[in-house]
């Protein structure tokens, strides 16, 4: 112990013989025991996790990486080794594929908490509108990469995703062949969704984030007090980010891995069959992030579904300009705070009722069928569907 | 805290959280690790690979085949089939069958074996490996042992 602390003197004493480490220190002291607002609890490690769980994306896709290969006749196969003869493939893929359901789960929270405690108001509007930026990459991610295992169900919401983009007037045709790299759902489409995924989209939101994290810590988080109104945390007061708040981040990070390590094994995302351009399967349903918009486009014609869709995502980003108020606390912001709770809702009927749309259920010992807009029809026992 | 407790509350759980943080990384790293290892792929390898007829193949011809995606020399002697891996326990180079010499001969260092796949000269440290040699139908069928 004695020499690893006389090792680390004399690498220090090194250092600061060439550079001014003396400012870096002091830097990272002050960043290290930046108090905090006093509200800051829970609610506020959702940022980190999401951070963490960016990097966790990141490392297990390198490793994913090494065995996949994206073609037609080899991504399906490459998948398929990885999770059966690869050493702990399976972890890795299943760290990978449950991580991105996590990672969206959490953005999600970490705009909610966002939301709801008016961080967004100035001078942080542009922390915002990188973090709708941030969470616009995660999906696309998602997208993307749900491909990627060339499997039926990855081809089939692929085509179905993919087509949407043809209905834009003018330009639909173009931008579906663009993103396609063709008619169809081919190897070229694979290749492009690949390169989206593993080197556009990870620099970008690589980009987005660092910006994003560099505003927080220039900015200081928001407190709950009126915008203007402000007040520096006087030290002693506020809760210091170490060892207080990294402690509680430390808490989180391990009930996080729990879980998702528990997903992992319990609930193994199956591989499933590989992809036929020549059958669609019965149900194709996207990724449970996107129920709530694949649901609402079934209820307009196609062109009004999509401008429909493009709504809320727009509100989002437009959003800390379209509210004008000057107060921060929940209570004070009744109507935001309601706007924000039904938008929520609604998403969830949405997704629920895209869930559990074209399926037949049993409830009460009674079978039901519900259509395509999630209504139910009662099957008459001894009949089948 | 007593006089003769060398280890305080405060440096128990040091030590604790410190073993824990060390059982965390190596739980993260020995998979990584573990899956950076190439999985070994035997499957095929049981499989017999023919090098051809036994009709028309004259004592002390050879020829190349591929098992496993590995080279293979079969050599004809005067008592039967012999079949080798052709690749030199030296550095690796695929070696040859020299017909003068009667002798297996490596291009790189001019290491040399006999056509039992023993060292005659040169830096090979082994004989070659040898390999299975069966005859069906008429057929001669190579397989590692």
């Amino acid at each position: 112990m004695k020499r690893l602390t006389q090792y680390s003197a004399s690498i220090r004493s090194w250092l600061a013989g060439r550079y001014d480490i003396g400012a870096v220190e002091a830097f990272a002291e002050e960043q290290a025991h930046k108090p905090l607002p006093t509200h800051v609890g829970f609610w506020h490690t959702f940022g980190s996790l999401s951070l963490f769980l960016f990097l966790n994306q990141v490392v297990t896709g390198i490793l994913l990486m090494i065995y996949y290969r994206p073609t037609v006749d080899t991504a399906f196969e490459s998948v398929r080794f990885i999770i059966t003869k690869a050493h702990f493939g399976w972890l890795i893929r299943g760290l990978h594929a449950w991580g991105a359901t996590l990672m969206i789960l959490c953005v999600l929270c970490h705009m909610l908490r966002t939301y709801f405690m008016g961080a967004y108001k100035k001078p942080r509007e542009v922390t915002w509108i990188l973090g709708v930026l941030i969470f616009g990459c995660t999906v696309t991610f998602g997208f993307t990469g749900y491909l990627l295992p060339w499997n039926q169900l990855s081809y089939w919401a692929t085509v179905v995703g993919t087509e949407i983009t043809g209905v834009i007037p003018f330009v639909g045709g173009y931008l579906k062949t663009l993103l396609r790299g063709g008619e169809g759902i081919t190897g070229e489409t694979l290749a492009r969704f690949y390169v989206l995924h593993v080197v556009v989209l990870p620099w970008a939101l690589t980009a987005f984030i660092a910006v994003h994290l560099f505003l927080m810590r220039v900015q200081g988080l928001a407190t709950l007090e009126r915008v203007g109104e402000e007040k520096p945390i006087p030290k002693g007061v506020g809760i210091p980010f170490f060892p207080h708040h990294v402690l509680k981040e430390g808490i989180v990070f391990c009930l996080l891995v729990a879980v998702l390590l528990t997903l992992i094994v319990g609930w193994p995302i199956e591989l499933g069959e590989k992809a036929n351009p020549l059958s669609t399967p019965v149900g194709i349903k996207p990724e449970w992030y996107f129920l709530p918009t694949y649901q609402l486009l079934k209820y307009f014609p196609k062109m009004i579904g999509l401008l429909v869709s493009l709504v809320p995502p727009l509100l989002l980003l437009l959003w800390p300009f379209l509210d004008r108020s000057p107060e921060r606390h929940p209570k004070k912001r009744r109507v935001a705070v309601a706007i924000g709770i039904t938008a929520l809702a609604l998403a969830i009927v949405f997704g629920v009722l895209g869930h559990i749309s074209e399926s037949t259920r049993s409830f009460r010992g009674q079978k039901y069928d519900f259509d395509m807009y999630s209504v139910p029809h009662r099957i008459p026992p001894g009949t089948h569907p | 805290m007593k006089e003769s407790d060398p280890v305080s509350r405060r440096s128990f759980l040091d030590y604790l959280l410190g073993g824990g943080l060390v059982v965390w990384t190596i739980g993260g790293v020995a998979p990584v690790l573990s899956y950076l290892w190439p999985a070994q792929r035997q499957g095929p390898g049981a499989q017999a690979v023919s090098a051809g007829k036994t009709e028309g193949w004259e004592a002390w011809q050879a020829k190349m085949v591929a098992i496993n995606g590995q080279p293979a020399l079969v050599l004809r002697t005067a008592q039967g089939f012999r079949a080798f891996s052709a690749v030199c326990t030296h550095l690796g180079c695929i070696v040859q069958w020299n017909v003068q010499r009667r002798q297996i001969a490596c291009p790189c260092h001019a290491g040399f074996f006999d056509p039992n796949g023993r060292v005659v000269s040169g830096p090979p440290p082994r004989p070659l490996t040898e390999l299975g040699v069966a005859l069906v139908n008429g057929e001669v069928m190579v397989k590692s042992l």
